[in-house]
């Protein structure tokens, strides 16, 4: 996955590019647990340009939203394709994770 | 009907699905379609690698996609006897978040989507055969 960073006041922006797998799974797992570790406890997940979420991305989700919540922050997705968000609601994910059209939407649900 | 072949082991499935993505690129597929095909490509095949074999060896998967009618696919391993509907786990998702357990969710979402699996022992091999819903 290709990831940029942009630290905010409101939240740490992690705009994703790509396939959220069992390859790039733990490429933002680990990249989003460092940036919670320095810190960022809101963390906003722009997925304007992941084109594909298996289950194994959905685990890593799962283990990003765990990982705020220790820290008492909050965890929000924005952007998504119509096919992504199929597999949120799908899994019932959407349940679980905040998901906003886009960055102010998600930003107003991280406040 | 196309065929593949891949090996168990990671980067050979990363390339057989993008093998197969570029198979579909070109055909009058849905994009709902192309991405359920790879979803269950994805998620059978990672069970398979994860769950199939007890030892180190290399072992080969083939895999078959009928892009016409009926439009499906079937992938056939060596591993020991694994029925992906009667032996997964079944998904946890209700309850708060720091209590999901994580897994389980790969077979439920195909379920989910409209795909229909199939499981036969043959000839030692599990065979696993994915219809996709009409469209």
């Amino acid at each position: 996955m290709e990831l940029t960073v942009d630290k905010q006041t409101q939240a740490t922006i992690v705009a994703a590019k790509g396939k959220l797998d069992a390859a790039g799974a733990p490429e933002l797992e680990t990249r989003c647990k460092a940036l919670i570790q320095e810190g960022a406890g809101r963390l906003l997940l722009d997925f304007a340009q992941v084109e594909y979420v298996s289950s194994a991305g959905l685990r890593s989700l799962l283990v990003l939203a765990k990982a705020v919540k220790s820290v008492g922050g909050g965890l929000a997705l924005c952007g998504l394709v119509p096919a992504v968000r199929d597999v949120m609601s799908i899994s019932g994910f959407d349940n679980i994770l905040p998901l906003a059209a886009d960055r102010a939407a998600a930003l107003e649900l991280l406040k | 009907m196309r065929e593949w072949s891949m090996a168990n082991d990671s980067a050979d499935l990363a390339r057989v699905l993008d093998e197969v993505d570029a198979h579909l690129a070109p055909l009058p597929v849905s994009p709902k379609r192309k991405y359920a095909v790879r979803l269950a490509l994805d998620e059978l095949l990672s069970n398979v690698l994860r769950y199939a074999y007890d030892d180190d060896a290399r072992h080969r998967i083939d895999l078959k996609l009928e892009t016409g009618a009926p439009f499906h696919l079937t992938i056939a391993d060596d591993g020991k006897p694994f029925d992906p509907l009667a032996d997964a786990p079944p998904p946890v998702l209700d309850g708060p978040v720091e209590d999901r357990p994580i897994g389980g969710l790969g077979l439920h979402i195909l379920k989910k989507m409209g795909l229909q699996l199939a499981y036969r022992r043959e000839a030692g091999r599990n065979v696993v055969r994915v219809d996709f819903p009409e469209e």
